[in-house]
């Protein structure tokens, strides 16, 4: 058979009937043509001839404006599309500095290990074809004890990553004075992945940088570059605490791309159950690579990387059985000389098949590929079109697929392609404020530096923090300085990116003789994932857990071949503390503020595979968990839920079905993993709140702080309170979510609606209001009555 | 920031919004009791009422608060006062003060004559500035005088390291006519320490190279980050240095359960400390000075410290003892000499080796000697100095009753090196019909060489 080009590939698809039905839209998008402008007259002579070389004959219009804006000491933010040259926009400048000033040094800041690595390379090469005398290192947990200091002392670039940063080198400035004394360019790149608890503690690090560089009297100039976002401006000068001049019109050709949206057929009506994602996935991709096309899967996990793999592998082994790398995986497990092979593979083309977790979706360099298939929502727009940018970079077309999970994000995005298509609408949200995460950096601050009476850090009170510490004893005030007191490192005790530092490991006794770590669940999954009795699955594997171990944070499991799984019963329960805002807007009352939650582990049900019978219960005894953290939540007074023609108990599950398309929306809006966002239906006062008990939904009252759960058939008490929709910061002290979800109120509820009218299943499921067997038969109905409700006051 | 609400509070707890943030950050980490639910029957004064009350009642805390903490302020300074007079009366010494503020400066004298352990001051002093720079692996160092060298030894307030790790003990010795000087630099609070680090620099200018215990990857790496934190100058990181850790381990480490300062003194030096202070308890107590200025806290610091410093000196003398041949029989093993051997030759030292060597000739066949001796030849047998060995295996086939590693050493020697079979067959028949050691194995092994001596001679000739 005659291989087909893309082009002819997607004209034949086009024709696909059953293809056709499943495809929520397809949209083409045009080529766009290259704005050039020439280099500035201040390059460096060899400098410019190495980059002509490169085939680099004029800089891009946003290039030249960049490079411009840097070279004068402006700080900016650089958003512009994958393969639109934005590292060229600071590795011009900072090359050239150097040049003119031999002692010159630059800090570039990675998310990743692997894309420092990538950057390392790329600014290697340049240096090399310059013959200059330029040193360009990564410095990370890898890098080997003996070649630090001379890193330290000779590197004019020094490529890093901000836990690094944070527990490496700021604790040991003085170790880098040269480095700081001269330094003059920061590059922050991806800076759209400093959002959320990571971004706020991330802010937190750019202080203490910011701080240690006013110590050596440097002032250097920040570059950062990001993704699409709504808000990169907003967010760079929220991280950076300064003025930051937006650059976003890219002046790089774009090459015309066919997107398009499959929403995969429904197996189960009842249910609404679709066929998975993994299957169109599987089937597509083995027919492009087939056709030559080199293409490039995005799965949403590590596992389903590994099954993708191994189908796209066993096809292709008959044709191609000698080359190990045609298809081939690749994630962060992978050994890094593994990952530099598949890396050059795919710019050679011998590598015609790729499967991926989002470790690929950054600007790491693989060339060009010909289609991109993402199974599965990659949770956001931006990282949607990041991975969709890695097929066809500047010429010829390319595809674009997004196959849609049984989630109401998923469905969400194939219900509204225009919503999807118009601009980006995340926003990157942190706190750098919250005062527990401030708190860590104060610390870490003291030990970098004493604190004088009158400095600034954050937007709190400085000094009360300050006395708070030596009331502590971590501090020492002598005169006007507070001074670090006490033998701990304080940046070891925080990590940057996990929400607690404290892991519970999984040790697997199966073999008695041999006990093997095979997991690490964080502190907070650990009460739901590894409690007494529960089954814990990991690589389609289940272990029994027979201990969790609180005190030595240890969970003891062996391997169980059983037929259910577990699924853990808490409940939660929310209070208000202060109201920050708020306000009526038909028929409920909106607000946002600080809420104390209190949740507890109180059992587990066991549940049959397949067929999701509830095999049996169990108690947990785990202790509670309190935290004070921000909510946005609205309330319905009680009177206008009698209006509804439905029983008190319908109304319960429909409130409960709403908190639950809510929640899920919600991250979406924020650009937030649906586990940095929790959710709970009560009332305000926290005496009365629903949760998910043994028989189906109960109404508990929290008296006195004790709570009564009696299986208290739903609705017998619906006239006790008015029900209250809490959607909230699942970080203690909050990130900040709240405000915005507050003043997208009417949006949310909006797009609440939509999704669930426009959902293809009979009585609700996992896309829009949650399984029926979770929410009740009547959910699907209701749910759109009660936003009606809500918005307009009337039924 | 927050936001005051812009229609009047609907319900809920008000207090949380006028709280300082302190507060909300100890109900956080759980330091306060849970938020009580305020009284229903209290009906709850309009919102402006409330703040100017709120106002009023803050503003009268403020003021009491205020004049509290003048109060202990002054006391906090009278404490500080009393502290440092205390530390005068129990510690001798004195308040220095110069253009960077004050500090407290520890003055003693070792008088020549006393002793340290086994050694006594006075023959600590004069020590061989080729082996010391022998030691350091730095031949700058064979060029200056015993006096020139700064032994320095800080106490900290952590072993973390980086730049929250303050030194504020800072031990210092040198020897000056025939005795050792100690001179001990406390910073009394974190304020002082730009002062005490000036002195530091002051002493330093006149001494030219430094001796520590594991001072290049601790006391003088910590003193750098100090010196660049107080925003000084500092040479010290450049001065020659005879970090004593290195050689102590390669000498001394085969037979030590390991080599902390206080196992050396103990097994080595023959000094026992008693009621000494354990280091890891050091940085608490400075804490606690800090707040509660008593002086005993400190006092056992000081000599914690000033024993480490003159340790260091009669360590330093020891090792170089051992490198010229002249430690004190009874407290070296034959293994330190191997070990110092061992050095000297990666050093290209044959001259210290020889001289090493010469101290066995003297009790030629001592046990010491002999099990020295063998050490020694089979040390040379692996670095291909065969005839060195050979040197030594028949100084050693020369003490009686023979052993067999030294005669059939030699045999071989005479046999396959020196192709002289009729003196290893000589050889061996003497030692077979003397005074000897064999056991059965080793005299079949040694009758089979002479049997294939025999052959040998017979077809030669």
């Amino acid at each position: 058979m005659a291989k087909l080009t893309l082009e002819e590939w997607i004209t034949r698809l086009k024709k696909n009937k059953s293809f056709n039905a499943s495809a929520a839209a397809i949209v083409e998008i045009p080529a766009k043509q290259g704005d050039w402008e020439d280099y500035p007259a201040w390059v460096n002579p060899q400098l410019l001839s190495v980059l002509q070389k490169r085939g680099m004959e004029k800089l891009y219009k946003h290039q030249a404006q960049a490079v411009r804006f840097i070279r004068n000491g402006q700080d900016v933010v650089l958003v512009t599309p994958t393969a639109s040259g934005k590292t060229l926009c600071y590795n011009l400048p900072v090359l050239q500095s150097i040049l003119d000033e031999p002692e010159t040094r630059a800090l570039y800041l990675f998310p990743t290990k692997a894309l420092a690595q990538d950057q390392m390379h790329e600014a290697h090469s340049l240096i090399t074809d310059l013959a200059a005398d330029i040193k360009t290192f990564t410095y990370d947990g890898d890098t080997p004890d003996d070649a630090r200091q001379a890193i330290r002392r000779q590197g004019h670039i020094v490529i890093t990553n901000p836990d690094m940063l944070h527990a490496g080198i700021l604790p040991h400035h003085t170790k880098w004075q040269k480095l700081f004394m001269n330094l003059k360019y920061i590059v922050i790149d991806e800076l759209h992945i400093y959002r959320g608890i990571f971004g706020s503690h991330f802010a937190n690090v750019i202080r203490r940088l910011v701080r240690i560089c006013r110590f050596y009297g440097a002032n250097p100039v920040f570059v950062c570059c990001s993704a699409t976002v709504a808000n990169p401006r907003e967010h760079a000068e929220k991280i950076l605490e300064r003025e930051v001049a937006l650059l976003d019109k890219s002046g790089a050709p774009t090459a015309a791309k066919t997107f398009v949206l499959y929403n995969p057929p429904i197996v189960n009506r009842e249910l609404g159950i679709r066929q998975s994602a993994m299957t169109p996935a599987r089937k597509i991709a083995s027919d492009l690579i087939d056709n030559n096309i080199q293409t490039i899967v995005f799965a949403t996990s590590r596992l389903n990387v590994e099954v993708l793999t191994k189908y796209l592998k066993d096809k292709f082994v008959k044709t191609k059985p000698k080359d190990d790398h045609f298809v081939t995986g690749y994630r962060g497990g992978y050994l890094p000389i593994l990952r530099r092979e598949i890396e050059s593979g795919l710019r050679t083309r011998d590598v015609m098949g790729v499967i991926s977790t989002n470790a690929l979706e950054l600007g790491i360099d693989i060339g060009n590929l010909e289609a991109c298939i993402m199974a599965g929502y990659p949770g956001s727009i931006a990282s949607t079109w990041q991975q969709a940018g890695r097929a066809g970079r500047r010429t010829g077309r390319s595809l674009a697929i997004l196959i849609a999970r049984s989630n109401p994000l998923d469905q969400f995005i194939m219900e509204n392609p225009d919503y999807f298509f118009a601009l980006s609408p995340e926003h990157c949200r942190i706190n750098p404020d919250n005062l527990l995460i401030l708190l860590h950096h104060i610390k870490s601050a003291a030990f970098e530096l004493p604190f004088e009476k009158g400095e600034k850090f954050g937007g709190e009170n400085l000094e009360e923090f300050l006395e708070y510490l030596e009331e502590k004893g971590v501090l020492h005030r002598t005169d006007d300085r507070w001074h670090w007191a006490a033998e701990s490192y304080p940046a070891d005790e925080v990590s940057l990116r996990a929400i607690n530092p404290e892991n519970v490991v999984v040790v697997d006794t199966t073999d008695a003789g041999n006990h093997k770590v095979i997991a690490e669940v964080d502190w907070n999954s650990a009460f739901t994932a590894v409690h007494d009795e529960a089954i814990y699955m990991l690589a389609s594997e289940q272990y029994h857990v027979d201990k969790l171990d609180l005190e030595r944070k240890k969970a003891y499991v062996h391997k169980v071949d059983a037929d259910y799984y577990t699924d853990a019963m808490t409940y939660t329960n929310v209070q208000v503390i202060d109201s920050f805002e708020n306000h009526r807007e038909g028929g409920a009352i909106v607000e946002h503020g600080e809420v104390q939650v209190v949740r507890k582990v109180v059992g587990y049900k066991k549940i049959k595979f397949y067929t999701s019978e509830n095999l049996g219960y169990g108690d947990v005894n785990l202790p509670e968990k309190d935290m004070h953290t921000t909510s946005y939540w609205f309330t319905i007074p009680r009177d206008h839920l009698r209006k509804l023609d439905f029983t008190p108990a319908e109304i319960i599950d429909g409130l409960s079905a709403l908190a639950y398309t809510l929640q899920h929306l919600s991250a979406m809006y924020l650009m937030a993993d649906t586990h940095d966002i929790d959710r709970s239906l009560g009332d305000k006062s926290g005496e009365w709140f629903v949760s998910q008990g043994k028989t189906g939904r109960v109404i508990t009252s929290f008296n006195a702080g004790k709570p009564e759960m009696t299986d208290n058939k739903t609705g017998s008490r619906i006239d006790e309170f008015d029900p209250t929709i809490f959607v909230f910061d699942s970080y203690p002290g909050g990130i900040g979510f709240s405000e915005l979800l507050y003043h997208e109120h009417a949006n949310l509820l909006l797009a609440a609606k939509s999704l669930i009218e426009k959902c293809p299943c009979a009585y609700g499921c996992p896309s829009c209001v949650g399984p029926t067997l979770e929410v009740g038969k009547t959910a699907k109905e209701i749910v759109p009555k009660i936003i009606e409700l809500i918005l307009k006051g009337q039924p | 920031m927050r936001h005051a609400p812009a229609t009047p509070p609907l319900a809920g707890n008000k207090k949380w919004a006028y709280m300082k943030s302190i507060d909300k950050l100890k109900r956080l980490t759980g330091e306060d009791v849970a938020p009580k639910k305020e009284d229903p029957a209290q009906t709850a004064p309009s919102s402006s009422e409330r703040q100017s009350q709120l106002d009023n009642l803050r503003h009268r805390i403020e003021n009491v608060l205020a004049r509290a903490q003048t109060r202990s302020h002054t006391a906090a300074s009278e404490a500080q006062i009393r502290g440092n007079q205390g530390l005068c009366e129990i510690i001798s010494g004195e308040e220095i003060e110069n253009e960077h503020g004050r500090f407290f400066l520890a003055s003693d004298v070792v008088r020549g004559g006393s002793s340290h352990g086994h050694h006594n001051i006075r023959e600590a002093f004069d020590f061989d500035m080729t082996a010391a720079a022998m030691l350091a692996n730095n031949p700058i160092i064979g060029s200056y005088t015993s006096s020139d060298a700064l032994f320095l030894d800080t106490e900290t307030t952590g072993l973390a390291g980086g730049t929250g790790t303050m030194a504020f003990l800072i031990g210092l010795g040198w020897f000056e006519e025939g005795h050792f000087q100690v001179r001990q630099i406390l910073a009394r609070d974190f304020g002082e320490e730009k002062a005490a680090l000036t002195y530091l620099k002051e002493i330093a200018a006149h001494k030219n190279f430094l001796v520590t215990f594991n001072g290049k990857a601790f006391d003088v790496n910590l003193l750098t980050t100090r010196f660049i934190m107080n925003r000084m100058h500092s040479d010290l990181a450049a001065l020659p240095h005879l970090d004593l850790l290195h050689p102590s381990r390669r000498i001394l480490g085969h037979r030590l359960e390991n080599c902390r300062l206080v196992t050396l003194e103990s097994d080595i030096l023959g000094v026992q400390r008693e009621g000494d202070i354990p280091g890891w308890e050091i940085p608490q107590r400075y804490f606690d000075w800090l707040k509660r200025r008593d002086p005993r806290l400190l006092a056992e610091i000081f000599e914690h410290n000033r024993l480490d410093v003159i340790s260091m000196a009669t360590l330093t003398a020891h090792l170089v003892e051992i490198l010229t041949a002249q430690a004190m029989a009874q407290y070296t093993h034959t293994d330190d000499y191997l070990a110092a051997a061992r050095l000297l030759l990666k050093r290209a030292n044959e001259q210290g080796v020889q001289k090493i060597l010469d101290i066995f000739l003297e009790k030629t066949c001592s046990d010491f000697s002999l099990q020295s001796k063998k050490k020694l030849a089979q040390l040379y047998k692996r670095t291909g100095k065969v005839n060195e060995a050979a040197h030594l295996w028949q100084q050693m086939a020369a003490c009686e009753p023979v052993e067999f590693y030294a005669i059939s050493e030699l045999a071989k020697w005479l046999e396959h090196h020196e192709r002289d079979y009729p003196q290893a067959k000589a050889l061996i028949e003497n030692a077979l019909a003397g005074s000897n050691t064999f056991s059965d194995d080793e005299k079949e092994s040694l009758s089979h060489r002479l049997k294939r001596l025999n052959a040998k001679l017979k077809t030669s000739r």
